[in-house]
Formats: C-alpha cells, sequence, structure tokens
C-alpha cells in the first residue's frame, strides 16, 4: 500500500457520519476464580467472545435466565464489579501464516518465545466442525514414529488418532517426542500441545527439539500449569486450529496433545465454578464431547479437498495402571486404538515400556508399509507364543526342545524391540533387524550381546549393502532377490563377525 | 424496576439531569426508573446512557472508536 | 744261490694266499665304504638342488601376489579417486544450486518485508492520527464546551431512544 491510499483513507473521515454508538452491553456482576457472571447482555450468543473495555477479553460460556457466565481469557487484573461487557459479535479465532512453524505460542496465538509477533495470514476459528465424511479418504499411509514397538506391532496411518496411555513416568512424552523426530525430512509440520504441564518440563522438551532440528517444523503450543484454567481448555483447540491451516494447505500434520487428562481437568475446573451439574468423578456432564470433538477433526482429506490430514496423539494420564477410569475410557472409546505403557515393564528395563498385550491400532495395519507388514507379522506370532509359555515356563524347569525354542526366540524379539527414545529407526533399519530376529537368525547369539549386535548388524548393512537397504527403505514387499540378498547378507555378516556366535559353537 | 447508569465527562447539571430523566421516564412511563450518574473522564467529552443492556454511546470516546474503525 | 722251484713255487701260492685274504677282507670293505660315501653326496647334492628350485619357485609366487596386489592398490585408488572427484563436483553444484536458491529467497523475502514495513507504516500513522486527534480534543475542550456537548448528546440520545 502506498503513502497516497493511507492519506486517501484518512481523508474519507471527513465525509463519514459519526452516529450516538448503539451497543449492547452486560455489567459485571461477580469475578472469581477466572469467572466473571454479568447481568443483561440480552442476545449474547454462546461461544461468544466479549470484550471487558479496551484491555481484556473473554469467552460466553453459560446463557442462563438472569446472567451470563463468562471465562476470562485477558486482562483479568483491570476487572472491576459493575465494568460493563461488551458483544463483539465474534467467535474465538487465532491469527496462523507460514510463519507460525518453528515458534511457541499461547492458546491465543500470541507468541510466548519472545521472537517477534506472528504476522497474520488466515483467521482459523479454534471450534470448528470436523471434515464431513464425503471429504474423507481412509487411512492407507503410514506415519513413521521411528520406534520400533510401534511401527511394527502398532502401526499409525496418517489421519489416525492413536492414544499413548500410561501411568506418568513411563515414557509417554518421549514417545511421542520421539514421533516428532523422526518427521524430519519428511514434509510433515508437528503441532505439540503442552497442557498443564511444568515450564521446565516443556523448556527441556523446546531445547530437544531445537537440539535435533525438529523445531524447524513445530509449532509448540503452550498452556503450563501457571496459566489460567480457560486457557488451557482452549490449548488443544488452538493446536488444531493451526493444524487445520496446514491440513488445508494440503499437508500431513502430526498434532501432540499432552496430555488430555490435565484438560479434562482444567474443563472440570471451569465447569464446577460455572456451577454446571457435575457427574461421575466430579466431570460435567459434556466432558465426552469435549474430546470427541476435538479429536474428530483429526483426518485423511481425499484428493478433492488437498489430500492433507492431521494424525493426533493424545496423551492420558493414569493412576496406577487403572484404564478403567472416566478420562480414559472415553478417550479409548474415541480414538483409534491405544499405545499401552507400563510402570512395570519400564522399571524392568523394557524401554519403551509398551504393553504389546494390550496394545492395538485399528486402522494402521492397512496403513503399513509391505516389508514392514510382512516381517511384523511373524513377530506378533513369535510374541504371543513367548508370552503363551513364558509364565508356564516358571514352574516346570524341565521343557520339550521346542518349548525352549519358542521361548529363546521370544526372548531375544522382546529384546530387539527394546530402543533408547532418541535413536528412530528407518524402515530399513527396522526391516532387518525383524526380519533377522523372526528368521531364527539371532538364536545363537547371547541376548546380553544383543545391543552391540544391532549396532554392528546395521552398519555392516549401510555399508555393506547400499542397495538393499535403499529397496528396503521404500518399504516394498521382500521377494525372490531381495530375501537372497538378506540371506546372504545375514551370512556374510556372521563370516565377518564370528564373535557375536561364539556361544552356539 | 429499572436501572439506568449515566457516564458523562464532567458532572451533569441538575437541568441536565433533569431533562434526561423526565425524557427517559416518558419512554418507559410503565416503570419505576433508577438513575446512577457516574463521572468518567476517559470519555474525553459527552456522555453515555445505558438502558436494559443497551448502551447510548455518544462521547467523543465512542466517535473516536467508530472513526478508528472505519480507516 | 740258486733258484729252488719248489719254494718259488711255495713263495708264490703263499703270495696268492695273502692277495685272496687281503681282497676278501680289506679291498671289498673299503670298495663298498667308497660307494656309499658316493652315494651320500650325491643325494645330499640331490636334496640341495631340489630346495633350490623350491626356493625358486616361492620367489616367483611372491612376485606374482606382490604385483596383484599393487594393481588391486591401483584399482582401488583410482575408484576412491574418481568417485571424490564425482562427489566434489555433486557438492559444488549442489553449493551452486543453494546458492541461487537462497539467492531467490532473499530477494523474495526483502520484497516481502517492504511490504510488510509499508504495512505497519500505515498502521503506525492511523495510531498517531488518532492519539493526536484524542490530544487534541481533551485539552481544546474548556468547561463551556463541555456543558454545550452534553447539551447537544442529551437531545441526540433521547432522539436514538
Amino acid at each position: 500500500m502506498s503513502k497516497s491510499d493511507i492519506f486517501a483513507n484518512l481523508s474519507s473521515i471527513k465525509d463519514s457520519d459519526l452516529n450516538v454508538e448503539k451497543v449492547s452491553v452486560g455489567k459485571v456482576i461477580s469475578y472469581a476464580d477466572g469467572i466473571v457472571f454479568a447481568d443483561e447482555l440480552n442476545d449474547v450468543q454462546a461461544g461468544e467472545l466479549v470484550t471487558f473495555g479496551e484491555e481484556g477479553h473473554g469467552l460466553v460460556l453459560n446463557l442462563e435466565r438472569e446472567k451470563v457466565g463468562i471465562i476470562v481469557l485477558s486482562g483479568a487484573e483491570r476487572i472491576k464489579a459493575g465494568d460493563f461487557v461488551y458483544r463483539t459479535g465474534k467467535i474465538l479465532s487465532i491469527n496462523v501464516s507460514d510463519e507460525i512453524v518453528g515458534r511457541v505460542i499461547d492458546p491465543l496465538g500470541q507468541s510466548v518465545d519472545g521472537k517477534s509477533a506472528i504476522k497474520k495470514d488466515k483467521e482459523m476459528f479454534l471450534e470448528k466442525i470436523a471434515p464431513g465424511v464425503i471429504a474423507r479418504q481412509a487411512v492407507n499411509q503410514p506415519l513413521q514414529t521411528g520406534v520400533k514397538a510401534v511401527d511394527a506391532l502398532i502401526p499409525i496411518g496418517r489421519g489416525q488418532r492413536e492414544l499413548i496411555i500410561g501411568d506418568r513416568n513411563t515414557g509417554k512424552s518421549s514417545i511421542a517426542l520421539a514421533s516428532i523426530l523422526n518427521q524430519r525430512g519428511q514434509d510433515v509440520i508437528c503441532v505439540y500441545v503442552a497442557i498443564g504441564q511444568k515450564k521446565s518440563t516443556l523448556a527441556q522438551f523446546i531445547q530437544t527439539l531445537d537440539d535435533n532440528g525438529a523445531l524447524a517444523y513445530t509449532v509448540v503450543v503452550s498452556a503450563t500449569a501457571s496459566e489460567s484454567a480457560s486457557l488451557q481448555f482452549l490449548a488443544p483447540y488452538s493446536g488444531q486450529a493451526v493444524a487445520e491451516y496446514f491440513l488445508e494447505k494440503g499437508k500431513d500434520v502430526l498434532i501432540v496433545f499432552d496430555d488430555l487428562s490435565k484438560h479434562a481437568q482444567a474443563y472440570r475446573e471451569i465447569s464446577l465454578l460455572l456451577k454446571r451439574p457435575s457427574g461421575r468423578e466430579a466431570y460435567p456432564g459434556d466432558v465426552f464431547y469435549l474430546h470427541s470433538r476435538l479429536l474428530e477433526r483429526a483426518c485423511r482429506l481425499n484428493k478433492e479437498n488437498g489430500g492433507g490430514s492431521i494424525t493426533a496423539l493424545p496423551i492420558i494420564e493414569t493412576q496406577a495402571n487403572d484404564v478403567s477410569a472416566y478420562i480414559p475410557t472415553n478417550v479409548i472409546s474415541i480414538t483409534d486404538g491405544q499405545i499401552y505403557l507400563e510402570t512395570d515393564l519400564f522399571n524392568s528395563g523394557m524401554r519403551p515400556a509398551i504393553n504389546i498385550g494390550l496394545s492395538v491400532s485399528r486402522v494402521g495395519s492397512a496403513a503399513q508399509l509391505k516389508a514392514m507388514k510382512q516381517v511384523a507379522g511373524s513377530l506378533k506370532l513369535d510374541l504371543a507364543q513367548f508370552r503363551e509359555l513364558e509364565a508356564f515356563a516358571q514352574f516346570s524347569s524341565d521343557l520339550d526342545a521346542t518349548t525352549k525354542k519358542q521361548l529363546d526366540r521370544g526372548k531375544r524379539v522382546s529384546e530387539i524391540l527394546k530402543q533408547p527414545w532418541d535413536q528412530q529407526m528407518s524402515v530399513a533399519e527396522q526391516v532387518l533387524m525383524i526380519y533377522a530376529a523372526t528368521n531364527g537368525h539371532l538364536d545363537g547369539i547371547a541376548v546380553t550381546d544383543l545391543v552391540s549386535f544391532e549396532t554392528e548388524f546395521l552398519s555392516f548393512a549401510r555399508s555393506n549393502y547400499v542397495d538393499l537397504v535403499k529397496i528396503l527403505l521404500t518399504g516394498a514387499k521382500i521377494e525372490g532377490p531381495q530375501d537372497e540378498l538378506l540371506k546372504k547378507l545375514i551370512k556374510e555378516f556372521e563370516k565377518t563377525h564370528p564373535r557375536f556366535y561364539k556361544k552356539e559353537a | 424496576m429499572l436501572q439506568i447508569d449515566i457516564a458523562s465527562a464532567i458532572a451533569l447539571s441538575d437541568l441536565q439531569k433533569k431533562k434526561l430523566e423526565s425524557s427517559l421516564q416518558k419512554k418507559y412511563s410503565n416503570k419505576e426508573l433508577v438513575f446512577d450518574y457516574q463521572v468518567k473522564e476517559e470519555l474525553i467529552g459527552g456522555l453515555s446512557v445505558s438502558v436494559a443492556g443497551e448502551l447510548h454511546d455518544a462521547s467523543l470516546r465512542a466517535r473516536l472508536n467508530q472513526l478508528a474503525n472505519k480507516i | 744261490m740258486e733258484i729252488n722251484l719248489a719254494q718259488i713255487i711255495f713263495q708264490m701260492i703263499n703270495f696268492g694266499m695273502v692277495l685272496a685274504a687281503l681282497t676278501y677282507l680289506i679291498y671289498k670293505p673299503v670298495l663298498k665304504l667308497l660307494e656309499d660315501r658316493r652315494k651320500r653326496v650325491a643325494d645330499a647334492a640331490e636334496a640341495a638342488a631340489a630346495v633350490m628350485k623350491e626356493k625358486e619357485n616361492l620367489e616367483k609366487v611372491k612376485e606374482k601376489t606382490l604385483s596383484e596386489a599393487s594393481a588391486k592398490a591401483k584399482k582401488m585408488e583410482d575408484e576412491i579417486r574418481k568417485e571424490a572427484k564425482a562427489d566434489a563436483k555433486l557438492l559444488l553444484e549442489e553449493s551452486k544450486s543453494e546458492i541461487t536458491a537462497k539467492e531467490a529467497k532473499f530477494s523474495s523475502e526483502l520484497a516481502k518485508l517492504k511490504k510488510e514495513e509499508l504495512k505497519s507504516m500505515e498502521s503506525e500513522v492511523k495510531k498517531a492520527a488518532l492519539t493526536i486527534a484524542e490530544k487534541v480534543l481533551g485539552s481544546s475542550i474548556d468547561a463551556k464546551k463541555h456543558q454545550k456537548l452534553i447539551d447537544d448528546q442529551i437531545n441526540e440520545i433521547i432522539e436514538s431512544l
């Protein structure tokens, strides 16, 4: 815009007609705990944004006969009884542009990382109806998390909602973090929504993202424990709004809600303060809808609608492994599967501490890569047999040869599923390891040697079988020639690294 | 009973109050009116009247806001 | 002295017997000894020749391996050199294209920045205009004007009610 335009604009003031302004207002009756009750405001709508003078903002949640319940979003410190509450006629939205990638924002879309303000490109509504059935497409593309146990056994597809559930300190956020780190160079935008977390934890999380170069494609929506309940309540919706901005551009988005139990608690707080009737565990009646409308917005659109996707990884924290509590059962029923983490497994050194038996993915296997599907089939079988025999084998000492073999196989298979959280593996590496395990090539190696075996085996494959690794990376089905090559690779490794195989002799 | 809030940049004179009150009483003839006067310097000049959830703002502040929205 | 035939004959027979005895007792063993010695020497010479031959063979093998190894090394070196050259070329091309891409990005960003600057200037001007208006209005209104304004506005409000 040139300067003359500005002055033309200013000179239009001359002609403008200024009347007595008639606006709908209410008056603050009471303000406590982030909740304002205001009278009058007769024509206000539920979910409408209201202002308290110049600075403060609020969101109308309750409409009653005599008063309106408003949650305060900003400017709470200036509110006095008797203040006017003005309608705006707008519903809550945040400004999003491409610049938002790599930034940390609060639930209202303001940057909180001390860098410049985020330019506006589009106003995205926080509340939005999820895309309809016609606009959607079946989930059939994998989203690789880089975690062997997840990619092989509980595969996640683009557009899927996979719950990560477990007690505190079982590595829930680590799986989410690993999934984000593994999207580097995959043209996937990641959104991480921190709800009710400690600021120190979040700072460390962001630092890890930055150190691994993952902040370049990640947006962090931060509503830490110091933020008001209303902001914590809005945070997942802002995260979803950011994700939808990129969805509309046809991009694939991964969104992590860490965690939704705190979100439910924040909503419970608001609801109780608004004097809504409470139900089980004092949660309000619409706590199911709270999460279902949020997670339903995760989707995979068809070609006509841009072909983008939003994959959601909500996190739920359980108390003492109780998955049948109110919020966990609700979210389990909304999502397309869950990754179940257990303290006992975590303490016994199984990391990630995924309980394979209780974890499922309801759509993922349709989206799994062909090669992975091929090798993972027998992996599942091996593990199932192992679990069945494991308990049984503790009682009897002398076992027949077949049982012993199955037990040995099972031990090795569960050993190779261990993986440090910060070492993501490519499809090729995962397929190589699982192929070796399920085809019995590890049976001669001591269980304790498997970790060093893995590193050496993979680096051997990477340096000596470049073409094979390249083919495996595409995830194409393993056919005759590749199978031959795989066998040759293992044989050659056996010859050049005899120290792993000593035990057999 | 209907409460009417009147805010002005400087205190109103009795004559002005009377004029407002009588015309408002005429409009809401079947109701008992309660008037509440306030001085708000941030209005810059003029006054605003709020009746039954509707704010009639004639002050200079409101007009400046209107201008701000226009340009 | 006369020659005694009988004695001569006796002497001859005697000599013959001594000769026979000597031949049997000494000549033959000595001959055998000599033969043995000769044989030993010949054997040793043969063995020496075999060792010599073997040595030659070994040397040949050694030479062959050496030449093979050096050829291999040369080949490898060539390959590595070739690869490195290709890599360098690729890197150069990559960095070249990167530079051009960066240039393009930079100039487009500059244009964007300029646009944004203008836009923000516009809003600044608006803000300034309003603040000035506010200040001017605030200070230019005295008590008399206030009263007049309020009188006017009372009428306006009554109209709008």
